[in-house]
């Protein structure tokens, strides 16, 4: 690149051509047309996909993960075998997700050594699973963590035992490796790739108007302790529970703020973070979802806080959060039964009683425990306990959960990226589409060249939950194949011809969807406060799934079952 | 193409009457026998080669003009378009041929089979030798070939009636044409163009037209005036179109000369970048220069002024360093420099693409541009990326810190190689230097990219590395910078090695003195997570008149 100055018009002009000598000739001029940067890809694959002639590849894949039937067996479960076995414990932990690890974390950690955590999968993590396609590490489910914020000290303090944050001089530094590189996001509209995720270009002013008016209302809404991480910090109050008792769709009717770009963007968040859009999520949640973070800024606007204080830094792996839920795990690995079905929790006056399927050797062990964490799903506790509060059965019936897809997408070789758009980058969304767009898998990666890579879609199915489960159930492996293939054919037309091998990750009830009226319920209320024996832990209590919130409720029902015990 | 499925009938024996009328001697086909008669073959295969050929010049026209012109859908768009109405016209034309039929076919076929075949080669050679004509050439050769194509299928077909009924003839050659234009439709994309190339493709279709004009001129040797000029006219065409074949490596280099003023002497795709080595048309050693995707890496006239720069100034301010470690560089050119130290013991060579080293540890002249540097026994190559190494080095309790760091990446003009200018790169650098080492950091043209060059000050400061900038006049690239960056203040050397060429120990200082215009400006550290000096460094670049 030295001597620019004198050969700036070779510039990306030779350059990127590729192909044998014999193959080659094909001279490009600069500033002439959308030249690609193909390099290290012959110049005649080049020329195809200038094109638009993709010969289509074969791909493998299937489904992965998730094994559908063992949820099922307990829906389907009437009754048991005889217990072959009986056991007893301390504490028991049912679920290994991030709560269920926060839970084994806190107990550990208060010196309690008898406990047992029950995963229904192979592998703890939950959510936060990650996996290997074509020999890349790739996330099957959550797959970054905002740097935290001042309420979620517990994860502050997590990070900095796993040597991402440091202090100094009383401010946090991040491990910049591990923190999300630059360029992190972008949008296909209109044709072309631009930067960051709301939409500018082809938008009119009265866009940028309803820009500035939300972004303006987020601000007034942020006050403090209002929208908080975990949201367990939050001093609930007329104002939050009056947004929480209505869509963000008819909060946003009601601000007059119908510009459409808005619109998809704010609907593209909740589906993103919600698993729903902003017809099923309440106001309170539309809002949560900027407030209690880095705020809502319009573009052009001129925010000095906003760049210094709230730079929108966030960590991430090739993994994605399975890089902190393996950590997690590692410590417990002795006292953690994978492939463990729990089919009945009852509590008894001086113990909980839990008859346990190990699914390989298909043997039921009966266990007793001083004290449940029932680090599982609101609408599974509902299954297991014998005897269900009525604020659970509630629970199992109100709180919706939004299906998910995942798809992870092996590429032999880069996708054609046009000069002039923005470059790949972290998160890649289109616009308009019923996907959530796409993560780069190797984007962490320091490698200085484009290459093979991983990119993992996600759709969320939440608009209309049973029907996406069916869905998910009903719909051939090729199928959904096809249907992830339409949608980013849009923006990468050469996508089926790199296209190596595709896995497919089904989650029925993914997450909890934060639906009207959800997050102030009574019920909900009810069931965050610990009594009796056996405890809920779950980001379902806050009524969205983040890393944050799963990981205090797992925490605060260690410290509880911990103090128990030592109490006696 | 099977024949046998119009068995008897009135069709299959009007042919082989009429074809013993005319020029075929075959005496052992009899009235009404149902077999196929080869003329009848030999007639539409020829009419499918012809609508082939036709076919693959208007792709080749399209496929040029998309990648030369781009905006693919208009250029499509309007060649087909003059294409279709180029044949209309040839069509319309073909009512003015009336006599000797069979050599205005012959010399159409072999025009089509010559200009046609030819026409990617000469584009191409035309986009580099003459850019600006290029798309009135481009558009007034498709419109020929459109004309003589337009004119062919109207010739065959009034060949073929006195061989067909009218029914028969439509039926039978709008087949074929259309038969043939979509096994090539099919095979353009898919094998023709990755094989052979589109000057190949080119020719190739062209050798085809001048088959098919050969097959007529044997076919009506009887009827034809002049069959001695037509036999050299359809030899000549061969003859020129397989030259060319024989040539197209010849061809492409001859554009790719023109491109880069001087002769190429190597090219290459490599996985990371495409290798170009040019030199100058009387072929001295010092005419050499070296191409990295299009940019100039060095020309070996004036490329001693930039390797000294970058690397005395550290090496001879360190005193008697004993370990080196060069990243980038692959040409070897500043490891020739630093062999110049007696006191060094060993030079870490870390180049990602094996290619360059290869290419530079193998080619005679250009060992002698590095001093076979890269076969020095001291010298290790290592072809790994250098962030990744670095990295992986910590963990190796064995590793031992290297005196002085070299640092010769390419300009930080993407996101990828953005990568290795960052905080998170200098401060794994510094994990790799001794405590009193200096590393030096080739930082762009602090004279055009003036925000860009500081923003790398500030990025090695930002990780507790004290900063030596200076700069040094290098013609073929203009004023260009360099930062030394280490714990130990930085002292001017008493002495430099022997035979140095440009530096010197009293003018030494100067480089370090910085004119107003290229004075000191504040920037902000480059974060793998703000990435802030590539989008600097593409806008002061850009801004380049």
């Amino acid at each position: 690149m030295k001597g620019r100055s004198r050969r700036r018009f070779l510039q990306g002009a030779l350059g990127a051509l590729g192909g044998s000598a014999a193959a080659a000739g094909l001279p490009r001029f600069p500033g002439r047309g959308n030249l690609q940067e193909d390099e290290g890809r012959g110049v005649w694959q080049g020329l195809l996909d200038r094109l638009g002639l993709h010969p289509k590849a074969d791909f493998s894949g299937g489904f992965v993960g998730q094994q559908v039937e063992r949820g099922h067996l307990l829906r389907d479960y009437r009754g048991a075998p005889a217990p072959s076995e009986r056991r007893r414990t301390s504490v028991a932990i049912v679920g290994g997700g991030i709560a269920g690890l926060a839970a084994a974390r806190a107990l550990q950690r208060a010196g309690i050594e008898d406990y047992q955590l029950f995963e229904l999968e192979d592998e703890a993590g939950g959510n936060s699973r990650g996996g290997v396609v074509g020999g890349y590490a790739c996330p099957w489910g959550a797959h970054y963590l905002p740097t935290p914020g001042p309420y979620a000290e517990d994860v502050a303090e997590l990070l900095t035992e796993y040597r991402l944050r440091r202090e100094v001089g009383g401010k946090a530094e991040y491990d910049e490796m591990q923190l999300c590189h630059s360029p992190q996001e972008r949008l296909y509209i209109a044709g072309g790739w631009q930067d960051g995720l709301l939409p500018v270009r082809g938008q009119d002013a009265a866009a940028f108007v309803d820009y500035r008016r939300f972004a303006e209302l987020v601000a007034a809404a942020n006050r403090p302790r209002a929208f908080t991480i975990p949201t367990a910090s939050s001093r609930w109050d007329e104002t939050l529970a009056a947004l929480d008792g209505q869509s963000f769709r008819q909060w946003l009717d009601a601000q007059q703020l119908g510009a459409p770009a808005l619109r998809w963007y704010l609907d593209y968040c909740c589906r993103d973070d919600y698993g729903a859009g902003i017809d099923h999520v309440s106001a309170w949640a539309g809002l949560h979802y900027f407030a209690s973070r880095h705020g809502f800024t319009a573009p052009g606007q001129d925010s000095a806080s906003s760049n210094e204080l709230d730079r929108d830094d966030l960590l991430t792996w090739p993994e994605g959060n399975a890089w902190l839920a393996r950590r997690l795990a590692v410590p417990q690995r002795e006292r953690t039964q994978t492939g463990a079905l729990v089919l009945r929790v009852e509590e008894g006056r001086q113990q909980v009683e839990l008859d346990v399927l190990d699914l390989p050797s298909r043997r039921l062990v009966h266990w007793t425990a001083q004290r449940v964490i029932l680090a599982a799903p609101l609408f599974v506790a509902a299954r297991l306990l014998a005897n269900p509060s009525s604020a659970l059965l509630e629970a199992a019936r109100s709180l919706p959960h939004a299906p998910w897809l995942v798809a992870n997408l092996h590429i032999d070789s880069p996708l054609i990226e046009h000069q002039g758009n923005a470059p790949l980058s972290w998160d890649n969304v289109l616009y308009g589409s019923p996907g959530l767009g796409y993560v780069d898998a190797m984007h962490q990666s320091t490698r200085p060249y484009a290459d093979a890579t991983v990119l993992t879609y996600y759709t969320a199915l939440g608009n209309d939950p049973s029907a996406g489960r069916h869905a998910l159930l009903e719909r051939p492996w090729a199928q959904w194949c096809e249907m992830v293939l339409a949608d980013l054919e849009q923006a990468h037309p050469d996508i089926r011809s790199k296209v190596r091998r595709i896995e497919l990750m089904r989650y029925g009830h993914a997450m909890a969807i934060p639906a009207p009226g959800v997050r102030g319920s009574a019920w909900l209320a009810a069931l965050r406060e610990p009594r009796g024996r056996v405890a809920h832990a779950h980001s379902d209590l806050s009524a969205y799934s983040v890393f944050e919130e799963a990981y205090h409720w797992g925490l605060r029902a260690g410290d509880a079952a911990a103090v128990a015990l030592h109490r006696g | 193409m099977n024949s046998g499925d119009r068995e008897g009938g009135e069709g299959s024996g009007q042919i082989l009457r009429s074809a013993q009328d005319d020029t075929w001697t075959d005496a052992g086909a009899g009235d009404g026998a149902p077999a196929p008669h080869p003329m009848e073959l030999v007639l539409l295969a020829s009419v499918f080669v012809v609508a082939a050929c036709g076919l693959i010049y208007e792709l080749a026209a399209g496929t040029l003009a998309s990648y030369l012109l781009g905006d693919s859908v208009l250029q499509f768009s309007t060649i087909i378009g003059t294409y279709l109405f180029a044949m209309g016209v040839g069509s319309w034309l073909s009512r003015f041929l009336d006599y000797q039929l069979p050599a205005h076919f012959l010399r159409i076929e072999l025009l089509v089979g010559g200009v046609g075949g030819l026409m990617p080669a000469a584009l191409f050679l035309l986009s580099a030798y003459a850019p600006s004509p290029f798309r009135w050439v481009l558009y007034g050769m498709v419109w020929g070939v459109g004309v003589l194509v337009g004119l062919e299928i109207p010739l065959v077909m009034r060949l073929l009636t006195r061989q067909y009924a009218l029914k028969d003839l439509v039926s039978q050659v709008l087949t074929f044409d259309y038969l043939g234009a979509l096994v090539v439709a099919i095979a353009f994309p898919l094998l023709l163009v990755p094989y052979l190339g589109l000057i190949r493709t080119g020719l190739l279709f062209g050798l085809l037209n001048t088959a098919v004009a050969v097959l007529a001129l044997w076919l009506y040797r009887g009827q034809l005036i002049h069959l001695r000029a037509h036999v050299a006219a359809a030899a000549g065409t061969a003859v020129v179109l397989l030259a060319a074949f024989a040539g197209a490596d010849r061809i492409t280099s001859w554009a790719e000369d023109r491109f880069y003023a001087d002769h190429v002497i190597y090219a290459a795709t490599t996985p990371y970048q495409r290798i170009i080595i040019t030199q100058g048309h009387a072929g001295h050693d010092d005419s050499v220069r070296l191409f990295l995707n299009g940019n100039l890496q060095f020309y070996a006239h004036d490329e001693y002024r930039y390797h000294e720069s970058l690397v005395h100034p550290a090496m001879a301010g360190f005193g008697a360093p004993r370990r080196v470690l060069i990243l980038g560089g692959g040409d070897g050119m500043a490891a020739r420099e630093v062999l110049k130290y007696p006191s060094v013991e060993s030079v870490t060579e870390v180049e990602l693409d094996a290619n360059m080293t290869r290419l530079f540890s193998q080619q005679p002249l250009l060992r002698r541009l590095n001093h076979d540097s890269l076969l020095s026994p001291k010298l290790k190559v290592i072809n790994e990326d250098a962030f990744q190494w670095l990295q992986k080095r910590l963990d190796d309790p064995a590793a031992e810190p290297y005196d002085i760091i070299v640092i010769d990446f390419p300009d930080p003009s993407n996101f990828s190689i953005g990568k290795l200018y960052t905080t998170s790169f200098y401060a794994l650098v510094d994990r790799n230097l001794s405590a009193s080492g200096y590393a030096v950091v080739q930082t762009t043209s602090p004279l055009i990219a003036r925000k860009s060059y500081w923003t790398v000050a500030a990025t090695l400061e930002a990780v507790g590395l004290r900063i030596a900038p200076y700069h040094a006049h290098v013609p073929s690239f203009g004023e260009w910078g360099f930062i030394i960056a280490g714990h130990r203040p930085y002292h001017f050397p008493e002495t430099l090695p022997e035979g140095l060429r440009f530096l010197s120990a009293p003018t030494l200082p100067l480089l370090f003195d910085f004119p107003p215009d290229m004075s000191r400006v504040p920037a902000e550290p480059n974060r793998l997570s703000n990435q802030v000096l590539v989008q600097t460094f593409d806008a002061e670049w850009g801004q380049l008149p």
